[in-house]
């Protein structure tokens, strides 16, 4: 007896459990398709008007040809059709033909209106539809731009309110909401209007997947983080969706309740008739109850025809009846669905021929891959090209802004020794202005020309020995030098290959820096020193164009100076860049950019190391035996 | 010293140059490229209260300056750049794209602002400051009332016209502008008709230099000038200076000047940059920059915190209806560029030669 209880209830569990999923697939069957057609007709009536909006403009834009005095048109469309705010018809130079507008002037009082994009996109023959766009207030709206006949625009402003209602009026149970988005995830209209404007990301995929296969359904976690059941539909020709959701927690709690109930029913049913005959029980409830639960699972896994026979009138039998009929209804719904399919799979496979031409497609592409190569790197030939006619450039014009700057400044002279003495205080004032700005624009133009001239002037390379240049620069600075108290230890340094002039320059400059930007009260230190780097050195990976094999002559110039602030290391390469005002230091922000220019032309890296109010050291890396010199 | 010493002689072992400074990457300045006086420090510094993030404010002296140095690589997180010269760097792979989603203020950019053709998407550009290019005349100096680009040609104004030596595609712009062209065409036959234009000037015409923005202003305080082409912010800076100066948008058509944020692509700092951009948009801060600079501002929601003087100067903000046919001075294929230049250059030897006579 024990054993026939135990048998019986797992029984009754399993009928149950059986009819539990089966009621469960039901219900999310029912769901999906109510959230599917939700969706779906949404999404009609979205493109409905989309299209009836587009309509209307035609009608404007075919109007300016058919009767082109006629200006009362745009306010007769705005009264038939309640999506479209605003109606401007516009000839080919953006001149406001007629407009008429239900808030106000919005498109029509542009005046930037004939530089717009989608002005110009409706003047190139395109149909043109914004992105939402939003007023600082958060009024959504969209601009169509439509070609006009026989030339010109007609653009409208349509208020995103009318998609508001197609989104509003289903009912979807409690947590269901139905909102659309467009294809970049952006929520563009939504029962909820706060939501309006906000990106949800994990629609964009999706949004973009049904545009091309159709509605979708399924069960995911949506904005708010919540398990929902839902359905998207395109929009057609918007790249939009719709979509449709409702909470599982809500959508699922019937078919909850009923296997609850079912397992009670079943439990209590058992119960009752454990207490009579076993054999009775075996023919009048065991075998319906196990073709019952046999029927669920075959009917779980897709045997939507299988039916049970019987012909009981008790209890029993009604749920055999009520089963039979609900496997009918999803059946029905079923063979739907595969009809559905059926159509997809023909436009799967001719999605399959598109790409098989696709694939050819590309094979010709590759040939115009190797082609395009060829042509950027004629391009390429050209850049140096322009860039060396760029550098001759800077130096001619720098040449011929000599002549004209040195008159202004003779000029200048003679009008101090002529009339400085009858001259009044401001005018004496402009002057010395005049002469100044003059004098430092000679500097400048003096600079461009020698950071031209390290590339239009570069002398062939030799043997130079950077210790006798080294020297040679500090006497030049020697004034300098004692008057700074300062002091400048060479090397030892060796010989390398170079242009001489070039070395003497980059050692000038960086010397001459080190000791101009010294610290207050504090004598100019400055440390000049060299090192060859064998190959595999770890500090050669610093200059990238280091060919491994090749040595590589380490130049290093520091200083106990002001510093640089690590964030400017770069910036202090570039022409005309300074940290400093004129007045606290003199120079026409070019020395560096000179030195960078000659370390370039000798395929080498300059770098700055720093602590502000603790020095600097520039650091050079010079590959040696340097091949395509220009 | 010779801690000095020392530390000379250890750095400078290339042992030390391999020591990498980038110990704190979170919260590094972000360095704003800009016009001198733009942009007040008061802005500067609420941003740096609210985020903890400085701001490092570098200034160029000219358009061409900024774009040589972006086109040199120079790393820069904003900058403020002119909108004609957006397509080119941004097809040189200059300029980061923007993502939209940090920008949430957008929404209080101008639609006048929004979506024109030298950015259609706004895909690299978030319009900032705006104004019009016009004449500046000495208001004292002048018998009838300067209407027209066209009045420049009045006999009367002989030798009291002043043109920027430099800025030909504006000069030219409201030239063609004043035959019933764009000013961005490059048909032949419209540059023609400007160069002869041009030519029936009563020549010479001041040549002003453009290194200083005040240089027609200035020649018109002290000197001959009377009538040229200018800017709002000539009159404001004559009239600062005592000088009965006006400023008149041309009935033929004006132009439109307008500056934009973009991140160049240098910038490592991106998702910051755009929280900058975006903070700038803000209503209140907004209003605080154009409460300085007197530049009008492509900012809808910002106008409310504008002071009324500002708002209700026709300068700053001219009326509706002195908006018509104002058109943007856009880039040009480099054959437009070259038209443009060959008449700008008989132009200029044309006025040379008169200079001389």
């Amino acid at each position: 007896m024990a054993w026939l209880s135990l048998t019986t209830v797992l029984m009754l569990l399993i009928t149950a459990g059986s009819v539990g999923y089966l009621v469960h697939r039901y219900e999310q069957e029912l769901w999906r398709s109510r959230l599917t057609e939700g969706a779906r007709n949404s999404a009609a009536s979205v493109a409905e008007i989309l299209m009836r909006t587009e309509r209307t403009l035609a009608v404007a834009g075919q109007a300016i040809a058919d009767a082109p005095d006629e200006h009362g048109l745009p306010a007769a469309l705005l009264a038939t059709e309640p999506a479209l705010v605003e109606v401007v018809q516009l000839d080919e130079e953006g001149t406001v033909l007629a407009a008429a507008f239900r808030d106000q002037p919005v498109l029509s009082s542009l005046f930037t209106l004939s530089q717009s994009k989608w002005f110009h996109a409706a003047l190139a023959g395109h149909h043109y539809q914004s992105r939402v766009q939003y007023t600082f207030e958060n009024d959504p709206y969209l601009i169509l731009s439509l070609p006009a006949k026989p030339q010109g625009v007609v653009v409208g402003r349509i208020h995103l309110d009318v998609l508001q209602n197609a989104v509003s009026t289903l009912d979807l149970g409690e947590t269901g909401r139905i909102y659309i988005v467009d294809a970049e995830g952006e929520v563009i209209a939504h029962a909820d209007r706060s939501m309006i404007g906000q990106q949800v990301d994990y629609v964009i995929e999706r949004t973009k997947a049904v545009q091309n296969n159709g509605a979708w359904s399924g069960e995911y976690s949506n904005y708010m983080g919540r398990s929902v059941l839902g359905a998207f539909s395109p929009v057609a020709g918007s790249g939009w969706a719709v979509i449709a959701e409702v909470a599982q927690q809500e959508a699922y709690t019937p078919s909850r309740n009923v296997t609850m109930l079912v397992i009670v029913l079943m439990l209590a049913l058992a119960t009752t008739m454990l207490k009579g005959n076993g054999a009775f029980l075996k023919r009048s409830i065991f075998q319906p109850l196990i073709h019952l639960s046999e029927g669920a699972l075959r009917l779980g896994q897709g045997d939507l025809a299988y039916r049970i026979l019987d012909g009981r009138n008790d209890e029993i039998g009604q749920i055999t009846t009520a089963f039979n009929e609900m496997a009918a209804d999803l059946e029905r719904q079923n063979h739907a669905v595969v009809q559905k399919n059926l159509a997809l799979i023909e436009e799967i496979d001719s999605h399959r021929q598109t790409q098989e031409e696709l694939r050819v497609l590309n094979g010709s592409l590759e040939e115009r891959i190797v082609e395009r190569t060829r042509e950027l790197e004629l391009l390429a030939t050209d850049l140096t090209r322009s860039n060396k006619e760029l550098q001759e450039f800077a130096y001619v014009a720098s040449h011929d802004l000599q002549e004209p700057l040195r008159k202004v400044r003779a000029f200048g002279d003679r009008l101090v020794t002529r009339s400085g003495a009858q001259m009044d205080e401001v005018s004496r004032d402009y002057l010395t202005r005049m002469e100044n700005a003059a004098e430092r624009m000679q500097s400048l133009i003096d600079a461009l020309l020698t950071y031209s001239r390290v590339t239009t002037q570069a002398q062939p390379l030799s043997a130079v020995n950077l210790q006798q240049v080294a020297r040679e620069v500090v006497s030049d600075l020697e004034i300098q030098i004692e008057r700074l108290h300062g002091e400048v230890r060479i090397g030892p340094l060796d010989t390398i290959c170079a242009d001489p002039l070039q070395m003497r320059q980059l050692l000038q400059n960086l010397i001459g820096n080190a000791l101009k930007f010294h610290q207050e009260d504090v004598a100019p230190i400055v440390h000049l020193t060299g090192r060859w780097l064998a190959p595999g050195d770890p500090h050669r990976t610093l200059n990238p164009a280091c060919n491994d094999d090749v040595p590589v002559y380490a130049l290093c110039v520091a200083d106990n100076g002001i510093g640089i602030d690590a964030q400017y290391s770069d910036r202090i390469f570039q022409v005309f860049q300074r940290l400093h005002g004129r007045n606290q230091y003199e120079g026409t922000g070019v020395g560096l950019a000179i030195c960078r220019k000659i370390v370039e032309r000798h395929n080498g890296i300059i770098t700055v190391q720093s602590t502000p109010g603790m020095g600097s050291q520039f650091v050079i890396l010079l590959p040696m035996n340097i091949g395509n010199m220009q | 010293m010779i801690f000095f010493v020392l530390l000379i002689l250890q750095g400078c072992t290339p042992a030390s140059i391999d020591a990498p400074a980038d110990a704190s990457a979170t919260l590094e300045p972000l360095v704003l490229y800009n016009w001198e006086d733009d942009m007040p420090q008061s802005v500067l510094e609420a941003f740096t209260q609210e985020t903890g993030i400085e701001v490092l404010y570098v200034t160029y002296e000219s358009v061409e300056e900024a774009v040589a140095n972006l086109r040199a690589g120079a790393v820069y997180d904003v900058v403020v750049m002119e909108n004609r010269r957006i397509p080119a760097l941004a097809a040189a792979n200059l300029l980061a794209r923007l993502d939209h989603r940090n920008l949430p203020n957008f929404k209080n950019i101008s639609l006048n602002f929004r979506g024109l053709i030298y950015d259609p998407d706004n895909a690299y550009s978030v319009p900032y400051s705006w104004g019009t290019t016009g004449i500046v005349v000495r208001s004292d100096r002048l018998t009838e009332p300067v209407i027209r680009w066209a009045d420049l040609w009045d006999a009367r104004y002989a030798g009291h016209v002043a043109l920027y030596r430099g800025q030909l595609r504006e000069t030219i712009g409201l030239t063609l502008k004043s035959l019933g062209f764009s000013a961005n065409t490059e048909d032949p036959a419209h540059l023609q008709a400007v160069l002869t234009r041009l030519l029936e000037l009563p020549l010479p015409v001041h040549l002003a230099e453009d290194y200083d923005p005040f240089t027609i202003s200035t020649s018109m305080i002290d000197g001959p000038v009377s009538v040229g082409m200018g800017y709002t912010y000539d009159v404001l800076e004559g009239r600062a200076a005592g000088a009965p100066f006006d400023y008149v948008l041309p009935e033929e058509g004006g132009l439109l000047w307008g500056d934009n944020f973009v991140i160049p692509a240098s910038s490592t700092q991106r998702r910051q940059a755009e929280q900058f951009i975006d903070f700038l948009l803000r209503p209140e801060i907004a209003a605080m920059i154009t409460n300085q600079n007197h530049f009008a501002m492509a900012n809808d929601a910002a106008l409310r915190f504008m002071k009324p003087e500002i708002i209700q100067n026709p300068y700053i903000y001219p009326p509706q209806e002195q908006m018509n046919n104002i058109e943007i001075v856009l880039p040009l294929s480099e054959a437009g560029e070259q038209l443009y230049e060959q008449v700008w250059t008989q132009f200029l030897e044309a006025n040379a030669r008169a200079d001389n006579r």
